[in-house]
């Protein structure tokens, strides 16, 4: 509400812009000190949001995303948690609430380490149950945790935006890494279920599918003849940036997405297309 | 500065800060004068750095700043200090010291709901004297040092919550002449004792000054009306009234009071002044223009700002527009030093929109109370109809 | 909303000019000789001009005289089933989209009141259906035993004969804060056959008007026994011209207005008065299931915000069972998630500086009640506006009012006993509670909540739309309005011994006489 006037700033992160769009809103971003999530902090705080920059073990580049925030004249603040321990993360969103005021705004964004090597991958055939078990520990398991503790929060505001990152793999499995996708796909079903529920309270809950984005952590070992099929497959004919996911999550974060509610939208470049 | 309430001793708020405070409304000089750009200036950096203070010391305004995104470092100037709304000062502990340790707790009167009366702390009352004092001296007494003070009001040691009573109290300490008293105990106003220090001061021909809530002077005008008594009190006599009817059965106008004023006590219009104060604040506003017909304007000292806003996205409103008057009143330092009334008022459009230091403003009367439609009933008649029945 | 006289510095180019009164009683060189006026309306939709005559007593006291003299020659001895069946084909006139009437108010209402369009056309269309001509019967079943009884003398219970008379001439003050509200004074003057002469209101002068026009097109008779005309609130001559000719004296607004007219109105003219009224709500723990809640979260938000809360019968308080489905704070959050879908497609009237204080001071107060977990406070407004506010309350200390415009409070209560206390101190003032419980609960509640004061029960999503025949605020709305007359059971009998046949002179004994002479 406070923040110096959109003009006066430079523009801050990745061709998306600044504005008072999100003033006055509270995000939690988990998996926030790196790769898309970073992106996504710093797109939120650049508009406006007060941001929450979760993390689990990168301190230091956790802070540097909140130094990136308040140069640009945004709310910043890192907070340490695993996103599967329920206690750290109940105690995280209480601090959030006690330094911003309470959250309006989860991104599920940290993934569960998971290495993307087309070709160390394991197969169907050798794939143990305990890959898949701890995939939806992970992604489902951490969404649930983060969500549970920030529902009461956003129902006694009566407003509230749960938004969760999960994979164009989930449509297109180009490669199948089962365990992650497979769990990926059960977020969007867990988030579609969430709607449903919190729709009267004027909560809503969408999944954002983005296209490999190299560059970040967990692309590393994606093949250079992996990113040029990708290329060329795609319409419009680039890989994914963290900017076009965080633009996806202004969408969900802001009054633009008032009426939509669980959607999955896709952000790979049309690769997928529905 | 320290961070942690805890540690306050009571001597803490006679820091540094205090003192340059303190300074500032002492100095006090014309507004619009050379140095006006230069105190507006500093206006704001005290108001900022008392902002600080109080969001530091007082956890429920942090609270209240926090999810207003407000906080000490990220405001650019003083008008971004979130205001208080008054209910504040009823509903929350608004203290940046513990309350047992302040030197003078002021109660709103309660004219709307007995049952919960706002509170105001004040650590020590040193700005709020100095507030009271530079003020009266400027705007009322500026060709006198004393003058001989009528209260229309209880003493202050039989009303110690009561900032009106503090206030006449200390206006006698610092600028009672010989003769000055109070008029009002508990049987209501003491009207023979009056008339009597009124007619000694027409045959002495000593001016004397009037202190008193407007409500006060009514009932003192029917008194003097029902035994047909009239004065001419000397030249130089002045009368000094405030407030509204808040709650109260009857309504005067307040050219209708300077009217009486002028046929029952000689005192010319001119010498007629009216003040506005809250209990919610530490500084009072006189009018200014004496005389001439139409509202007169309040003048603001120059340690005191005041902003008329929207009530809804609490954004200032043009100049000559109606709306709530918030407070920034530097001397409000025990408690919140902006303050969202509910008062209506305007800005007095002024000629140069790029002069410094404050603006005066006409205070147009208080914005509480819903004006309902139709059949549903409305608050205060509903109110009144509760009471009557629990009697 | 502002009602401005404005006298010459018209600027008509922007905004059209209307006729805001009825009165076929005065011919139109009659109405060229008086004093005209045009007042611009605005409730933040868009000025209107209205023009009307100013009334003068003399003026008023020659419409009445014509009222009567309408009255005693077409009305006065109507069937009373003919004259329902006439006002119902005129209420029928408005159920067509393209009726010129109903556009016109559906056009221009939400310009002077500042409702929302869509708001005021279901409002209307939901209000005109009571008057159908069949629930017209049902006004008067709700009243009379025998409705023929407004014809002539009915066998009654006690053993004699009744007959119940309207008044000739009702003056009746209409309300202006809900839309269509002035349609049940003129048509239950019409049913009990008495005129109106009808004071619009400043705040809504038209609808009087259309309903007027429209009936007078469906039976120019009974448009001759309608006047409707502004006048200023209280105009002590106009209304002594008035109520000197009067019958019955109606009046629906505050207080003030109220006491202002009984002191006025001569002894012995009843005086019907519709003051100042609250309404609430109660949900049950079975409307609470989570197959319902949000349905019922809806219906709720529909009381509250339909007409702004302005009327009588919209819900202060919202009393929420204990051990439902989901528990009232979760109500509350669905509450206010309906209350936020209401308004983006019916939005909430602009407000004035005062109002919009109102509630941010209410707002205020509870957001700094909510900073203490222990007090069970939580706060549910819209964000940036004051269009809608939830305060859940868990423990309040009294029933308390809402600033109006879609403010309401929900409390949590374990048993509807519970109300007792709470409601005690409004007793006088309540109206309306709208329910939802489990069907064999109905009864009970019923009987509690009418112990409380309650006059009007009925399903919440219903609270605006009070069903047809209801007894207005406790009383008949015809039954108010009549005189009856009473023809004793021992009367009959005893006029038995005046028969001709025996106190005729001479005829009894020559009919004996002849009988023997035969």
């Amino acid at each position: 509400m406070n923040a110096p006037a959109a003009s006066e700033l430079p523009d801050g992160v990745s061709g998306l812009g600044r504005s008072d769009l999100l003033a006055g809103r509270v995000a939690v971003v988990t998996g926030a000190s790196r790769g898309i999530g970073a992106a996504i902090a710093r797109a939120l705080g650049a508009h406006g949001a007060a941001v929450a920059v979760n993390y689990l073990r990168n301190a230091d580049r956790a802070r540097q995303v909140v130094r990136d925030i308040q140069q640009l004249g945004g709310r910043a603040e890192s907070f340490a948690a695993d996103v599967t321990d329920a206690a750290a993360v109940a105690d995280m969103v209480a601090a959030v609430a006690e330094r911003f005021g309470p959250v309006d705004v989860v991104v599920n964004n940290a993934l569960h380490s998971y290495t993307f090597d087309p070709l160390s991958r394991r197969t169907a055939w050798d794939i143990p149950w305990a890959d898949y078990s701890a995939q939806f520990t992970g992604s489902v398991g951490g969404a649930y945790t983060v969500c549970q503790a920030a529902i009461p929060g956003m129902r006694a505001r009566g407003n509230g935006r749960i938004i969760t990152i999960v994979s164009d793999l989930i449509e297109r499995p180009g490669v199948p890494y089962h365990d992650y996708t497979t769990a990926k796909a059960a977020v969007v079903g867990f988030s579609r279920n969430l709607a449903a529920d919190l729709g009267p309270f004027g909560i809503t809950v969408n999944c954002i599918a983005p296209g490999l984005v190299p560059g970040t952590d967990s692309s590393a070992v994606a093949t250079d003849e992996q990113r040029d099929d990708l290329e060329s497959a795609t319409p419009l004919r680039r890989l994914t940036t963290p900017a076009d996911v965080a633009g996806a999550v202004l969408f969900f974060a802001s009054r633009w997405s008032d009426h939509v509610t669980g959607a999955c939208l896709f952000v790979d470049g049309g690769l997928v297309m529905r | 500065m320290t961070a942690d309430p805890g540690a306050a001793a009571t001597g803490l708020l006679r820091d540094e800060l205090d003192l340059r405070l303190q300074a500032l409304i002492e100095r006090a000089p014309e507004p619009g004068g050379p140095d006006a750009r230069a105190q507006d200036a500093e206006f704001g950096r005290l108001a900022l750095e008392l902002f600080a203070f109080q969001y530091e010391h007082n956890v429920s305004y942090r609270r209240f700043c926090r999810v207003r995104g407000a906080e000490p470092g990220r405001l650019g100037d003083w008008t971004q200090i979130p205001p208080v709304p008054l209910t504040a000062f009823k509903e929350l502990p608004l203290a940046v010291q513990p309350p047992a340790e302040a030197a003078a707790v002021f109660l709103t009167s309660g004219s709307t709901d007995p049952a919960r009366r706002g509170r105001n702390h004040h650590p020590h009352l040193h700005l709020y004297d100095a507030s009271l004092r530079a003020n009266f001296a400027a705007s009322f007494l500026p060709d006198l040092d004393r003058i001989r003070l009528l209260v229309l009001n209880p003493p202050p040691a039989t009303q110690p919550h009561s900032s009106i009573a503090y206030f006449f109290g200390r206006l006698v300490d610092f600028f009672g002449a010989p003769g000055s008293d109070f008029f009002v105990d508990d049987h209501g106003v003491q009207v023979s004792a009056l008339t009597a220090a009124l007619r000694e001061a027409e045959t002495a021909q000593v001016p004397v000054a009037l202190l008193g809530t407007s409500f006060a002077y009514v009932h003192v005008l029917d008194a003097l009306a029902q035994e047909g008594l009239a004065f001419q009190l000397p030249e130089g006599s002045r009368l000094l009234d405030t407030g509204g009817f808040k709650g109260r059965s009857r309504e005067v106008s307040p050219e209708g009071l300077r009217a009486a004023f002028g046929e029952r006590l000689g005192i010319p219009d001119a010498r007629c002044t009216n003040y506005y104060g809250m209990t919610e604040i530490s500084t009072q506003y006189y009018e200014s223009g004496l005389g001439g017909a139409g509202p007169r304007p309040k003048t603001v000292p120059p340690w005191a700002r005041v902003r008329i806003v929207d009530p809804v996205t609490r954004l200032p409103v043009p100049d000559g527009q109606p709306g709530l008057v918030v407070h920034y009143d530097l001397a409000n330092r025990g408690s919140c030093l902006a303050v969202l009334s509910e008062d209506t008022g305007y800005l007095v459009p002024d000629g140069d929109p790029t002069s410094a230091g404050p603006r005066p403003f006409v205070l147009l009367g208080r914005a509480s109370g819903s004006e309902a439609r139709g059949c549903s009933i409305a608050v205060d008649e509903f109110l009144t109809a509760v009471r009557g029945a629990h009697r | 909303m502002t009602a401005d006289p404005v006298v010459d510095d018209l600027d008509s180019s922007r905004a059209e000019v209307l006729d805001s009164f009825f009165l076929p009683q005065l011919t139109a060189p009659e109405l060229g000789g008086l004093t005209w006026v045009t007042r611009r309306v605005d409730g933040g939709g868009g000025a209107v001009l209205l023009r009307s005559p100013v009334l003068t007593p003399d003026v008023v006291e020659l419409v009445c005289d014509r009222l009567l003299a309408a009255q005693a020659a077409v009305l006065a001895d109507r069937p009373v089933m003919d004259i329902a069946e006439v006002v119902g084909r005129a209420v029928a006139r408005w159920y067509d989209p393209d009726h010129p009437g109903r556009r016109l108010a559906e056009r221009l209402l939400p310009q002077i009141t500042g409702y929302a369009p869509d708001m005021v056309r279901r409002g209307l269309k939901d209000h005109l259906k009571t008057f159908r001509a069949d629930r017209l019967l049902r006004f008067l079943a709700a009243d009379f035993d025998n409705p023929l009884v407004l014809d002539g003398f009915q066998p009654n219970r006690a053993g004699g004969r009744s007959r119940a008379f309207g008044p000739r001439l009702t003056t009746q003050v209409f309300a202006g804060n809900v839309p269509g509200l002035p349609a049940w004074n003129i048509i239950c003057a019409l049913l009990v056959k008495s005129a109106t002469l009808g004071k619009s209101a400043s705040g809504e002068p038209l609808f009087p008007v259309l309903l007027a026009r429209s009936l007078a097109e469906e039976d120019p008779d009974l448009g001759r026994c309608l006047a409707v005309a502004p006048w200023p609130g209280g105009a002590a001559d106009v209304e002594a011209a008035a109520f000197a000719r009067s019958d019955a004296v109606t009046v629906t607004g505050g207080q003030a207005a109220v006491q202002s007219v009984t002191a006025r109105v001569p002894t012995g003219v009843p005086v019907i008065a519709y003051g100042h009224k609250v309404s609430f709500a109660v949900v049950g723990r079975e409307a609470l299931a989570l197959n319902r809640y949000p349905d019922t979260a809806r219906r709720v938000a529909r009381d509250v915000s339909q007409y702004d809360q302005q009327g009588c019968l919209s819900p202060h308080v919202v009393f929420v069972e204990r051990d439902g489905g989901v528990d009232p704070q979760t109500f509350s959050a669905a509450l206010a998630g309906e209350m936020a879908r209401f308004e983006v497609t019916r939005p909430r009237a602009r407000l004035g500086l005062a109002d919009s204080a109102a509630i941010e001071q209410v707002r205020a107060q509870y957001e700094f009640r909510s900073y203490d977990d222990a007090a069970g406070v939580a706060l549910f407004a819209s964000d940036g506006t004051t269009a809608w506010t939830v305060v859940h309350e868990e423990r309040p200390a009294a029933f308390t009012l809402s600033p109006l415009n879609r403010v309401v409070r929900v409390h949590p209560v374990s048993d509807v006993a519970e109300l007792e206390p709470l409601l005690a101190p409004v007793r006088r003032y309540l109206q309306t509670a709208g329910v939802a419980c489990a069907p064999e609960r109905l009864t009970g509640w019923a009987e509690v909540l009418g112990r409380c004061g309650v006059d009007r029960i009925c399903a919440v999503g219903q609270m605006p739309d009070p069903a047809a025949g209801w007894h207005h605020d406790g009383r008949g709305s015809l039954a108010a309005l009549v005189r009856w007359v009473d023809i004793e059971g021992a009367a009959e009998l005893t006029m038995e011994s005046y028969d001709p046949e025996w106190t005729r002179p001479g005829a009894a004994s020559g009919t004996r006489n002849g009988r023997e002479g035969l």
